[in-house]
């Protein structure tokens, strides 16, 4: 009475079994409790002050910044890309943030941009917002 | 010189800081263990970074970890010993590697993101004709908006959320009382004027290096927009934040002491700043920080009010979820997890307030606040808990409903809706050309070595002069991770080899210390009666560990086999009434069993909680 279910479940389950098989899988989230409480994060400091939490969504920016300035492109695309860089870290004004800014100069820097190239390309950036591009400008001068 | 060992000490090189630390890349190779690691897994670490290549759905997912965590998920909660191959190199060289794997992660998510802004843009277009040809709206269609799901629906709430009125008031007093209305009308005729493209190009061919640049297109600038005008909305209204926007509970964790309390003013008014300034901001998507940035406002000042700290639910809509069941299995664990995330809360907490008051500590804060209190919120209600193993971001997303459509517009709808539709196809068939996983050719091996041929720009001759020799992952049996590592050892220039433990090993090794070899052996052999832990709830059915013992392995694995087919056929009784999950748990134990009959071990066991000073078990500073 019950064989019709349970073959279509045996033939899910070998079917499982075989991606068993599989290497380089997802590591499981939804059925470890200590990975789903721990944050995707070393707690020890914001971005600010520039401590290790903030390590990779820092290069990630450089490397954006680096990619924006060597290929060239378009500056509304530039910031919407980064917003979604800095959305996925948390940081909704990008603008405001002062690590970004930094990274975004040093990104530049990355790209082996002339400082007159940057800093024009940085006032576009950040029009009507002088004192983001100066910050940005320091990074590019002080490199990585 | 090689030198090969197992060191517990080795661990701490991990630990240390990557700026003092010499140049060096370090191969990891995670011996396999059940759950989807049958294989096992490879990662190269570059200082406190960790990349590796993930199956997820399909696709091979480019992630880079802190190394730490790495090490922690992998050696501790899946009990899986990681060998490491250190490589010495130059500064260049390590420098050259790191920002090829930057490159490639962010080239990976920009390909992602962009797919996901054409599922976005087909979707509106398919609401947008389904309007011109004047069907009906269904409940809940429009264009979400990230950030607008925090805030009282328009007109459902008399009362005002005090900072934004407080804000509304200075945007009055700087730009005038009509700015906010004034500035709407403008986006809505924007919004009126914008039309599809319909004829738009098919899209580059992706290359695994560049970079897709961030959609501008129609479903973008209407999202855009649609953002604009619902965060003025919120503001011209003041509109208070849902009742379950808000994580509000008495936990004294969430106590905020002067110095927070300091701190948290301070960011309350750089939050207000900034967000005048968002007004005039020249980012296109200036209208979904804005809403997020206001939600974020309303919540700092609930907490001043509250002297207690006060966080938007971060949790997306459709969010995993952890079994009431499993949770309700261990109890004799959740005190001390409950422990743990209250004393990261304090932690976040004191380092919010030390951290000049920054939007990243802020994120950090919530994320951690989110997650303690959802799970004391699954405990007390002896309910699911909501997971996510990516940073609690708050946007929960609204959908905008505002779509005139006249009604001449189905035509070029109809051409644009097709145009978008066969560029997503494109798109999605370009992504699994390039990041599909394929068991043989295409895995974390593969593109491993393939990433790091390429920051040699694919040239054997360059990475042999750098690591020593070169190994390319596609060839022969280099794809399996055990040969790939030990291809390796034999090519590049590995100055030192070690395995940091897995968790149940170093466990073991301590108490043969202490209480003898033979005692030990005896009573750790079984789940049923060991110490160590190890049986985990993802694990199959099993009476033996094979990992420790080598000679009695077949018999153990006999043993395994007949238990795992005593839980087979107890699962095909049930599978009417559990859906097959005994049925596939016994399935996997048997499978799992045979590799023992020939002296293999693949099943480790695994553990559900593993606390951080776990990690001084292994060597590791926690």
């Amino acid at each position: 009475m019950h064989a019709r279910p349970v073959r279509p479940i045996a033939c899910l389950a070998l079917a499982a079994l075989l991606a068993e098989l599989a290497a380089c899988s997802l590591s499981y989230s939804s059925e470890s409790i200590s990975k789903s409480v721990s944050s995707p994060f070393k707690s020890s400091s914001g971005s600010s002050s520039g401590g290790k939490a903030d390590a990779a969504y820092l290069d990630e920016v450089r490397s954006f910044a680096a990619g924006f300035g060597s290929s060239g492109g378009d500056a509304t695309a530039f910031r919407r890309g980064l917003g979604s860089i800095a959305e996925r870290r948390g940081i909704h004004d990008w603008e405001d943030d002062d690590a970004t800014c930094r990274a975004i100069g040093q990104g530049l820097k990355r790209a082996g941009l002339a400082q007159e190239k940057a800093q024009a390309l940085l006032g576009e950036l950040f029009a009507g917002r002088s004192d983001r591009a100066a910050l940005a400008i320091k990074g590019f001068d002080a490199g990585e | 010189m090689r030198r090969y060992r197992l060191a517990w000490a080795a661990c701490a090189l991990l630990a240390s800081s990557t700026a003092s630390a010499a140049p060096a890349l370090e191969f990891l190779h995670v011996e396999a263990n059940e759950g989807g690691s049958s294989g096992g897994h490879v990662a190269l670490r570059i200082g406190d970074a960790t990349y590796h290549f993930q199956n997820e759905a399909g696709l091979l997912r480019l992630a880079r970890e802190d190394s730490l965590r790495f090490v922690h998920d992998y050696a501790l909660l899946e009990n899986r010993p990681i060998h490491v191959r250190r490589i010495d190199v130059s500064p260049e060289t390590e420098q050259r590697v790191r920002e090829r794997f930057e490159a490639r992660l962010g080239a990976q998510r920009s390909h992602l993101d962009a797919l996901a802004a054409l599922r976005a843009e087909r979707e509106l277009l398919a609401l947008l004709l389904r309007r011109a040809r004047g069907e009906a709206p269904r409940a809940g269609e429009g264009i979400p908006i990230s950030g607008a799901g925090y805030f009282a629906p328009a007109g459902a709430s008399a009362v005002e959320e005090p900072a934004l009125a407080a804000l509304r008031a200075r945007v009055a007093r700087e730009r005038g009382a009509s700015f906010l209305d004034a500035r709407a009308k403008a986006l809505r005729a924007a919004l009126r004027r914008l039309e599809p493209e319909p004829d738009a190009e098919p899209g580059p061919r992706l290359d695994a290096d560049t970079p897709l640049p961030a959609s501008d297109g129609f479903g973008a600038r209407a999202a855009d927009l649609a953002a604009g005008i619902l965060a003025l909305g919120v503001l011209a209204d003041a509109r208070p934040l849902r009742g379950d926007a808000v994580w509000r509970s008495d936990d004294a964790a969430l106590a905020l002491d002067p110095p927070a309390r300091d701190t948290l003013r301070a960011f309350g008014d750089r939050l207000a700043d900034s967000l005048g300034r968002l007004l005039d901001a020249s980012r296109p998507d200036w209208g979904t920080a804005l809403l997020v940035g206001m939600a974020r406002l309303a919540t700092v000042e609930a907490s001043l009010r509250d002297g207690r700290l006060r966080v938007l639910d971060a949790f997306p809509e459709r969010a995993e979820a952890l079994d009431a069941e499993l949770l309700a299995r261990r109890p004799e664990l959740l005190p001390e997890v409950v422990g743990e995330t209250r004393a990261r809360l304090r932690l976040a907490l004191a380092e919010f307030a030390g951290s000049g008051s920054s939007q990243a500590a802020w994120s950090d804060l919530e994320d951690v606040a989110n997650r303690h209190l959802e799970l004391v919120r699954a405990l007390e209600a002896r309910s699911a808990m909501r997971v996510q193993r990516a940073r609690l971001v708050p946007l929960r997303p609204a959908p905008f409903a505002e779509l005139a459509v006249p009604p001449d517009a189905e035509p070029p709808l109809a051409r644009a809706l097709a145009s978008v539709s066969a560029r997503e196809r494109r798109l999605a068939s370009e992504l699994s050309r390039l990041h599909g996983y394929e068991l043989l050719t295409h895995n974390c091996v593969s593109e491993l070595f393939a990433t790091l041929a390429a920051a040699f720009d694919d040239d054997p001759e360059l990475a042999s002069a750098a690591l020593g020799g070169f190994v390319d992952g596609r060839r022969g049996l280099d794809f399996i991770p055990f040969v790939s590592a030990a291809s390796v050892s034999q090519r590049y220039r590995v100055a030192e080899g070690f395995t940091i433990p897995s968790l149940r090993q170093a466990r073991l090794v301590a108490m043969r210390e202490r209480e003898g070899a033979l005692r030990v052996a005896l009573r750790e052999a079984s789940p049923w009666t060991a110490r160590s832990g190890g049986q985990g709830a993802r694990d199959s059915f099993f009476l033996f560990f094979t990992d420790a013992s080598v000679w009695p392995r077949p018999l153990f694995g006999a043993l395994n086999l007949a238990a795992g087919a005593g839980e087979t056929a107890l699962g095909l009784l049930r599978a009417p009434f559990d859906r097959g999950r005994t049925l596939l748990h016994g399935l996997e134990g048997t499978l799992m069993s045979l590799p023992e009959l020939a002296f293999v071990n693949l099943r480790k066991g695994s553990y559900d909680w593993v606390p951080e000073s776990a990690r001084r078990e292994i060597g590791l500073a926690p």
